[in-house]
């Protein structure tokens, strides 16, 4: 494929994941005017982009879900501004009637932004904070002591929370183009903690529980966004930042730019950036940046009879003597916490074990399916005996290993335990609370 | 005049969700082509086929109601970059306009379903890795950058199997079209 070729996929793709600066955007249409085999190949691949979407989503769901989110919103969405606007600009009008709905509306609009007004400076009516603008499954929006079914379109204010059901999620938007995913589980106060005061000017949401996944356009400096949870603020004047919280810890994920959290008390603050996440627990805030390497298990140094294997289309290593054979991985690491998965095969009881040695530290075993044996791979944290075992099912106890190290190069080293227990790859990552797939 | 249009017209709700079921697929193409950025066809869709559904009485029957549609699509995708214009620091280029432009509504294709079993046939015959990024990106919607993070991979290379695996699916779908059942 020529270099030219190359550039118009890469410019196609960038164009599909909505990552194409000004200046590649003026090239990809000087390609698309100059070359009509280009613009049906661009057409074709945007189709193909969107039908994998819709099919996709459809076999995740069972079936397409926009006639459902229609109908659904059909019955209770009146006309709003916007969709007069899309109606009024795809058909054609005289000139008399575009100018007398021009008049009647302008006077509509003044009329109503004075009433508004009037009633907002007596502190009457609050302004209103965000708009519905999806929901998948089910939702409900909860006032005081009631509650009822979420509606697309919905406008909702201050004191009102939104409860997201499980394998739901919902869509918030507000006039500046901030959006808020609320995922499933969740229940947050769009106007900032009810009983709270509300900031001038500031957009609050105080997520009670859950999760969610903001996009934050830039807000003026006086005037930044908090997300706030149980037990923990965070500022945020522009990015792209998630939140989640149980009762016992609020965690905040950034995407992009940077934010401040803070614990509630106001006793510690940290900046968080991009590529970092911060736990805020028991009043304190612990900044962690994001960091995970996979190292194959094919890769590393072995001891025989430890061997390579390959089967079904992985590669990995086993020994098929107990006790014997081992494999060193070896990874460059920060100082900091690290948590280790291990991705296995451990058919049955007696396959399922390794004797495991960070650098030169004792060996401990490893059990890593214990109860959950499977001819399947699967991955499983790197674990140590706990000296109990579980009643009723007579299991092993393990406990999570979580591992302190310092800056530099670190060993990890795999002993067979029970013959033919079985390493595709391990993965190192500064997130404890990472769950691979 | 469309069997199901007529039918709403008069005054029959229960032919929207034929209705819509008839002209999703086309109308997502074209959302997707008047789209601000991928992934968000599925909405304008969805507000396009809302808007048509509240003023269907406007429909001029002697018209296409596809015809009448992209219409609506591409003014909800108007209103959509002027929403994401406000503060994002985006606006609608020359690009846009000229994809605008060249996009026309699908027609009608009789082998669409067809094609679509296909596509689905491929997907399944993906190797595990880009059926993993296909649920990833395509199922579940999860950004490129997110994908990476969960793949263990970086952003570009995310990107490029996602290029290398539409053409993949393209190669599939021909030949499978062509008659090549292996």
């Amino acid at each position: 494929m020529s270099g030219a070729h190359d550039n118009f996929w890469a410019l196609t793709g960038g164009y599909l994941n909505g990552d194409l600066s000004a200046a590649e955007r003026r090239e990809l249409e000087t390609l698309l005017r100059n070359d009509a085999n280009l613009r049906q190949q661009f057409l074709a691949e945007v189709e193909l982009d969107e039908t994998l979407r819709s099919v996709c989503r459809a076999s995740e769901n069972g079936r397409s879900d926009i006639a459902d989110k229609v109908l659904r919103s059909w019955p209770a969405v009146p006309h709003t501004a916007n969709s007069v606007n899309a109606m009024h600009a795809a058909a054609p009008k005289t000139f008399w009637r575009r100018h007398f709905k021009q008049v009647a509306a302008a006077a509509a609009v003044l009329l109503a932004v004075g009433i508004f007004l009037a009633l907002f400076q007596f502190g009457k009516v609050q302004p209103p904070l965000a708009t519905i603008v999806e929901i998948n499954g089910t939702a409900l929006l909860q006032h005081d002591n009631t509650s009822r079914p979420l509606a697309l379109a919905e406008t909702i204010g201050r004191r009102e929370a939104v409860s997201v059901a499980a394998g739901s999620s919902v869509l918030l938007s507000y006039a500046d183009g901030t959006e808020v995913r609320l995922l499933e589980g969740s229940r947050a106060f769009i106007g900032g903690e009810p009983t709270g005061r509300p900031r001038n000017g500031s957009k609050e949401i105080f997520l009670a529980a859950g999760r969610l996944v903001s996009t934050v356009a830039p807000q003026p400096a006086r005037q930044p966004m908090f997300i706030n949870t149980p037990g923990a603020q965070t500022t945020v004047l522009g990015t792209t930042v998630n939140a989640s919280c149980t009762a016992a810890r609020t965690r905040i994920d950034v995407d992009e730019g940077r934010v401040e959290v803070s614990s509630l008390d106001g006793a510690h603050t940290a900046l968080v950036s991009a590529g970092e996440f911060a736990f805020v627990k028991n009043a304190a805030v612990t900044v962690i940046r994001k960091f995970s390497v996979n190292l194959q298990a094919e890769s590393g140094g072995r001891q025989p009879p430890m061997q390579r294997h390959f089967a079904a289309g992985i590669d990995y290593v086993a020994s098929s003597v107990a006790d014997q054979g081992s494999v060193t991985l070896e990874a460059d690491l920060d100082q900091g916490r690290y948590a280790v998965w291990c991705r296995v095969l451990a058919a049955s009881s007696n396959a399922d074990s390794f004797h495991v040695a960070i650098d030169d530290g004792a060996e401990e075993v490893f059990d890593v399916a214990e109860g959950k044996w499977s001819p399947h791979w699967q991955w499983s944290q790197l674990s140590t005996r706990t000296g109990n075992r579980i009643e009723k099912s007579g299991l092993v106890e393990t406990a999570p290993r979580i591992l302190t190290l310092k800056t530099g190069r670190h060993k990890f080293t795999f002993r067979c335990r029970e013959p033919n227990s079985a390493l595709d790859a391990i993965l190192i990552t500064s997130d404890p609370e990472y769950v691979p797939e | 005049m469309d069997e199901h249009v007529a039918r709403l017209k008069s005054g029959d709700r229960n032919a929207a969700e034929a209705l819509i079921a008839r002209y999703e697929m086309r109308v997502r193409l074209y959302a997707a082509k008047v789209a601000p950025r991928a992934g968000m066809a599925e909405d304008i869709a969805q507000k396009a086929f809302l808007l048509a559904l509240q003023n269907i009485h406007k429909f001029d029957p002697a018209g296409d109601f596809g015809v009448w549609m992209c219409g609506i699509v591409r003014n909800v995708g108007r209103q959509e970059w002027k929403r994401l214009a406000t503060h994002s620091r985006v606006e609608r280029d020359g690009l846009s306009d000229y994809i605008e432009e060249i996009a026309e509504m699908p027609a009608t294709s009789s082998s669409e379903g067809e094609w679509l079993d296909k596509l689905r046939d491929c997907i399944d015959r993906l190797p595990d890795r880009a059926k993993e990024i296909v649920k990833l990106h395509y199922s579940l919607g999860i950004s490129c950058k997110e994908v990476a993070d969960r793949t263990h991979t970086q952003v570009g290379a995310v990107k490029m199997a996602l290029v290398r695996i539409r053409r993949m699916l393209k190669e599939c779908i021909s030949a499978r079209l062509a008659g090549d059942t292996r």
